[in-house]
């Protein structure tokens, strides 16, 4: 049986971020990759840009060819893991095969949620969670004309904003009452709908698919019926309303699960040798004061670093578990973080700023910056998010932080002189 | 590892230090040239920090642990493991600006000159040497090397 210091299972950003971190400590120990996916290491993220051709194949890899030749890692693409057993420390393979190790990071990802939509499984209908889903949809689309996009979350308004820059005619189909309902309130969310609406892209809100149908004596995509009774003609749809942790992968183990993998703030679950990152972990956001599943890319890179130090002996504590996005729609940026769509009441103070196409709510409990969003203009963003992981207290600030003036030099004294007078705070 | 250290007794706040990074972030990298009305738009890495008679020049600070470079979503943030200069690939970055919302300082700008990609400090790599410590007047800014890198 072979058997590695460390295990990942799982080959994105997360086990990326944990390598990263062993190989800066130890560059002998014996490092494995088992991934489901047959592809390099790639961005997430970049698919969109892949499908519509913004971005090229070789550009939308993570990291260089030669990462895990350089890392010194072994790599077992297309492998699916069937059961963990944390008592033997191996993991068994669906082929039968036993891989040993001494610590295990389970960073797996999330699965994109199906729907009991009848008529998902027809030919024309996609997911987009994977360069595999990226890969089919293109060339499907070569031959299509109109999308149906069901999800206005992040990945399904990154996929309908491509879709509508490769010439298809677009409409999104979003259940709750505004697009990005989890990251931005109504006033952002509307600025979001007008980019798109601007752009030729139909959006339906409170709106449901009830069917995927076909045509007379064909499988393929046809149309999409709504719950309203009317039906879009189609002959392509992405299924995008979110992603659900691969919990599955340690099914019948101890590892302890809520909707994600349980880890402390070392990243570590129950079992001592495991760990788990990324997107099917459920770890600790420090504004909310609960554990919880943050599936965005900044925060698997750094949850994997974090477990991937420990792993090492090397202590450190997962502390920027807290949500931020960032993300543009033709061309138009908006960013969020912590408590953003917070409305007032129950100790949460709400300031607003809008001024013709830009937008910024801040969130505020306590005298604290809990959350914020920012559309239009939003240089030095970073400021913000920076005083919420520090907990500063922004009274007298808050004009400032509303029109986009804030400097570091406004912030206290002791912060700025620690800023400027070292090479960059160990934020971990 | 080296890095560029503000002394904000000392800034008189004059803004040198944006021009000569503008000069050295430029076509021509030449003072009379790069601010001429036909020469193409300039862009500074530093910003100048002013609150009252108080002034300071901000860079990117090229962090031990770069919130930019764990947050980028392309993999186009890098810091380098010698040097620890902290760079973004232009050719990779797809403008999503998660860096400019990650970095707590404030330090990571927009390039809107040509497509949209991350503007920063890349501390005159192909100078050698930041031009904008060379040239403050009042040796507000120094290169030293930090103790915690």
């Amino acid at each position: 049986m072979h058997k590695f210091d460390y295990l990942m299972i799982g080959n994105s950003t997360a086990a990326v971020g944990a390598i990263e971190a062993i190989r800066s400590i130890d560059a002998s120990a014996s490092i494995g990759v088992v991934s489901a996916e047959t592809e390099h290491t790639y961005s997430r993220p970049l698919i969109t840009y892949f499908l519509c051709g913004k971005v090229t194949e070789d550009n939308v890899y993570y990291r260089p060819a030669d990462f895990y030749e350089k890392m010194g890692v072994e790599c077992m693409l297309g492998a699916q893991v069937e059961t963990v057993s944390t008592r033997d420390k191996r993991v068994t393979l669906a082929t039968g095969e036993q891989i040993g190790y001494g610590s295990l990071l389970l960073a797996a990802g999330g699965a994109p949620i199906a729907p009991p939509i009848p008529g998902i499984d027809r030919p024309g209908v996609f997911f987009m969670n994977s360069m595999a889903d990226a890969r089919r949809a293109k060339g499907w689309l070569a031959h299509g004309q109109r999308s149906v996009v069901i999800g206005g979350g992040l990945t399904g308004l990154k996929t309908a904003e491509a879709l509508r820059q490769m010439g298809q005619e677009v409409t999104v189909v979003e259940l709750a009452d505004r697009l990005l309902a989890m990251a931005l309130d109504q006033t952002a969310s509307e600025m979001v709908r007008q980019a798109f609406v601007e752009n030729g892209v139909d959006v339906l809100t409170e709106v449901q698919v009830t069917s995927f149908d076909s045509y007379e004596g064909s499988n393929d995509l046809w149309a999409a019926a709504l719950n309203t009774g009317e039906s879009i003609a189609c002959d392509s749809a992405f299924v995008t309303i979110g992603i659900r942790p691969r919990i599955d992968i340690v099914s019948g183990s101890e590892i302890r699960t809520a909707k994600g993998v349980l880890v402390d703030r070392h990243m570590r679950t129950n079992i001592d040798s495991v760990y788990a990152a990324g997107d099917l972990a459920e770890a600790y956001d420090p504004l909310m004061c609960q554990n919880r599943v943050v599936p965005i890319l900044p925060n698997a890179y750094i949850g994997g670093r974090i477990a991937g130090l420990n792993m090492c002996g090397r202590e450190a504590d997962y502390n920027v578990g807290m949500s931020v996005n960032s993300v543009s729609f033709f061309g138009r940026p908006v960013m969020s973080a912590g408590f953003a769509a917070q409305e007032e009441g129950d100790g949460f103070e709400v300031i607003k700023r809008t001024e013709d196409q830009n937008y910024r709510r801040l969130v505020i409990r306590d005298g604290k910056l809990v959350g914020m969003i920012a559309a239009g203009e939003i240089e030095r963003a970073g400021l913000m998010t920076g005083i919420m992981r520090a907990g500063l207290d922004v009274t007298g600030l808050q004009d400032k932080l509303l029109d986009g003036s804030l400097g570091l030099i406004d912030l206290p004294p002791d912060v700025v002189e620690e800023r400027i007078h070292c090479s960059g705070r160990n934020w971990l | 590892m080296p890095r560029i250290r503000a002394i904000p007794e000392v800034c008189i706040g004059c803004g040198l230090c944006r021009i000569w990074c503008s000069v050295e972030h430029s076509e021509s990298k030449n003072v009379y040239k790069a601010f001429r009305p036909d020469a193409p738009e300039t862009v500074s890495c530093v910003r100048l920090e002013e609150a009252g008679s108080k002034s300071f020049a901000l860079q990117c600070r090229h962090c031990d642990e770069p919130l930019c470079v764990y947050g980028c979503i392309t993999g186009a943030m890098t810091k380098d493991a010698e040097t620890g200069v902290v760079t973004v690939d232009r050719s990779r970055c797809v403008g999503c600006w998660t860096c400019v919302l990650m970095c707590p300082n404030g330090a990571v700008g927009l390039d809107t000159r040509e497509g949209r990609v991350a503007l920063k400090c890349d501390f005159c790599k192909e100078r050698g040497f930041p031009s904008c410590v060379e040239h403050c007047p009042n040796d507000a800014l120094v290169v030293e090397d930090s103790a915690d890198a």
